[in-house]
């Protein structure tokens, strides 16, 4: 994370702003770039301040986007691709963020990041699976070299966050690796996405790389023919026992009522008249 | 004087109820069939425009049909409830008032369900029902158990009027041939013969035991339809009996309405008296005593939950400004007031009896009112940018129309049966007044030795 403070001494009274700039290289090889504007002076965020977003290459300036920061100072632009942010010699690329809103008088300041190489690999070894983290990165020349002493996080995706699974340190070959866990559920075949991150860099920001391992522990998930949901194709057994025997139950006696009836016609006498005895 | 005669005066002095149809009856019978036409032509209009004339939208689905629906259903359990318990319970007082009872049973179970016809989108579709049921689905349990219901109801009315239909056959009655025909095919040639007593006393306990589980059946399956469905107020494991107990309860009072209505009408003083009313108001506060417990279970469940949605309901029904009013009604003229009118021995006169009952119905329409309308006002999905009629139900005139149709078709139906069939059954009530003449008689006879 980069700083830069910029004071005005225009005419009317503008505010000093200073911006920090985060770069996000994901693992779908997009870049999000996330700048941060607070007041010079106080550190209070500034709100709703339209910044620009630039690419330098060669003293060309080339318009990436806008966005506007929101209540706490921060303005987010996604969506870019990495290609269009590098500069092919050295593997190093300059971001400028500018301040585009009268009271702040136009300023800008650039930001220098350097793209890394992160690979992830898998080795299974008797029974004990490795997750094999490389990271190497441009010399002056152009030549790739194996980054040293770096830390990467290792992430599974869950349903609405990360799971940390640990971390590794790069020796001089530029490698790292971490024993992966036996037990983490993966989907129907044991699949799983393994996400590798180098978080918070001051030279490279912060760059993710994924990769797809069938390590996990194969999920199914059974799915029951009858719900337990009065809307399934059929009512379960004892509804149907239930409604059989009421109904049976009320409509037998109406019968055997309806019979009775009948039999009273039948015993019916020829006499005219009715009888009032008990 | 023997059974005989006593059958034979009361029926001379009940025969005119049913060999004229006077003025007044006339009067009665073109009034409400005016109200009829009214709501025929605003179902006509519901059908040619489509329930968009009605106040329902697709949140609040249901309005006054529904509540109405509830309600029909309710008052038919007095016959049910009654008649059953006390034909059971082999009580001499209920003799006169029974056919009355068993009367709102069967017209009331034919009214309620056409309400539910009127909610229906789509009429044409009716059969589906039928064709394609589900037994899974509270609405076919709810048609099965009021079709179910309805014919015992109808079985049950009959059965109690078999001795009637032959005393009126037999008897001579400015009737006309052709009714005397009918009512000789209905009395099915019985002439009281010791075997055709058997049969009708067996079959009358049959339909007396199986009818009251039936209407209990019926009005918890109406609940459920409510109890199943998770929406504030409705979801509720005591709805069962909340309605049953509703039902029993506005039944009563229908039925003391009834009472005073034709007593005053066809002049049935002697034999609808001040003990019949009494009497019923006692059933009436014991099944208020349990009304209001059920109430006042419900509501404060729901409201010591502090659940949000149940919450919101709750403080619609206490705000002034939405059903505070109708809920302060509900529960003050539906639970309160017959307690205090029938508990305190000088208020309780016929008429004051009569007009607590006809409060008490009313609060109990407005409380089925606000089981439905309330609850589908308080959606569980936020609704933003929506009209406000979406959300508030207001109820438009051809729904109040119809409403009131189907109050004047109760009345009316009922009138008319009245007209067909003694309102007070003549066999029974005979019975009844022969027992006391004879413990009179007895009595005397027991005075007369013990002086001598």
């Amino acid at each position: 994370m980069v700083f830069a403070t910029v004071m005005s001494f225009t005419g009317h009274a503008q505010v000093a702003a200073e911006a920090s700039l985060t770069y996000n290289k994901l693992k779908d090889n997009n870049v999000l770039l996330r700048a941060v504007l607070t007041d010079a002076q106080e550190s209070e965020p500034l709100a709703n301040i339209e910044l620009g977003f630039y690419s330098i290459q060669d003293t060309i300036s080339t318009s990436l986007g806008k966005a506007i920061s929101n209540e706490e100072g921060v303005a987010v632009l996604q969506g870019l691709s990495f290609e269009s942010l590098l500069q092919k010699q050295d593997h190093t690329f300059i971001i400028a963020v500018e301040v585009l809103d009268e009271n702040y008088q136009l300023t800008s300041r650039e930001f220098t990041f350097s793209d890394v190489n992160m690979q992830l690999s898998f080795d299974e070894i008797d029974s004990v699976k490795q997750i094999v983290v490389t990271i190497s990165t441009w010399d002056e020349l152009g030549n790739l070299v194996p980054l040293e002493e770096a830390d990467a996080y290792l992430y599974v995706p869950r349903m609405f966050s990360l799971l940390p699974i640990g971390d590794v340190y790069t020796d001089e070959e530029g490698q790292g690796m971490l024993e992966f866990p036996t037990d983490l559920p993966g989907d129907l075949n044991g699949g799983l996405e393994i996400i590798a991150q180098i978080e918070d860099h001051d030279e490279f920001g912060n760059v993710a790389v994924s990769e797809s391992v069938n390590w996990g522990a194969p999920v199914t998930y059974e799915t029951s023919k009858l719900p337990r949901a009065l809307w399934s194709p059929d009512a379960p057994l004892w509804m149907w026992i239930t409604f059989i025997v009421l109904m049976v139950g009320v409509w037998f006696h109406y019968g055997w009522v309806l019979i009775n009836l009948r039999r009273i016609k039948y015993h019916s006498s020829d006499s005219e008249l009715i009888n009032y005895e008990d | 004087m023997n059974f005989k005669e006593t059958t034979q005066n009361l029926l001379k002095e009940l025969a005119p109820t049913i060999e004229k149809f006077t003025w007044k009856d006339w009067l009665w019978t073109i009034s409400l069939s005016l109200v009829i036409l009214w709501g025929m032509y605003a179902l006509y209009l519901q059908i040619a425009r489509g329930h968009e004339v009605t106040g329902m939208r697709d949140n609040v689905v249901w309005g006054l049909y529904v509540a109405n629906f509830i309600f029909f259903i309710g008052i038919s359990y007095a016959g049910a409830i009654i008649s059953g318990i006390l034909h059971l319970m082999n009580l001499e007082w209920r003799k006169p008032i029974i056919r009355i009872a068993e009367l709102i049973t069967v017209i009331a179970t034919i009214i309620g369900p056409l309400y539910i016809l009127l909610c229906m989108g789509r009429l044409d579709r009716l059969h589906y029902l039928f064709i394609y049921p589900r037994l899974q689905s509270p609405i076919t349990w709810d048609v099965i158990a009021i079709l179910t219901y309805l014919v015992g109801s109808v079985i049950f009315l009959y059965l109690t009027l078999i001795r009637d239909f032959s005393i009126l056959s037999t008897q001579q009655l400015n009737i006309g041939l052709k009714r005397k025909r009918i009512y000789r095919f209905l009395s099915l040639g019985f002439k009281n013969t010791s075997e055709q007593k058997v049969l009708l006393k067996v079959s009358t306990n049959i339909m007396a035991i199986i009818i009251i589980p039936i209407a209990i059946v019926v009005h918890s399956v109406l609940s459920w339809i409510f109890g199943m469905t998770l929406r504030p107020g409705w979801h509720s494991t005591i709805f069962g009996p909340y309605f049953v107990l509703a039902a029993v309860y506005s039944g009563t009072g229908v039925m003391i309405l009834a009472m005073y209505f034709f007593r005053r009408l066809y002049g049935l003083q002697r034999y609808i008296t001040k003990k019949h009313f009494v009497y019923l108001g006692y059933i009436m506060i014991m099944l208020g005593a349990g009304y209001g417990y059920f109430t006042f279970s419900e509501y404060l469940t729901d409201w010591y939950s502090s659940e949000k949605w149940n919450t919101e309901l709750i403080d619609k029904l206490f705000n002034w400004q939405e059903y505070g009013g109708l809920f302060f009604f509900a529960n003050v003229a539906g639970i309160l007031l017959p307690f205090i009118v029938i508990g305190i021995p000088k208020l309780r006169t016929i008429e004051s009896i009569t007009l607590v009952s006809a409060l008490m119905v009313l609060a109990m329409w407005v409380k089925r009112y606000l089981i439905v309308v309330p609850t589908l006002e308080t959606t569980l999905i936020p609704m933003q940018e929506t009209r406000p009629e979406y959300i508030h139900y207001t109820a438009t005139w051809l729904e109040w129309a119809l409403t009131f149709a189907g109050i004047a078709a109760f009345i009316l139906m009922f009138k008319l049966a009245s007209k067909f069939i003694p309102i007070i059954p003549i066999w029974e009530t005979s019975e009844s007044i022969k027992k006391k003449t004879s413990a009179i008689d007895t009595n005397v006879d027991l005075k007369s030795v013990t002086h001598a």
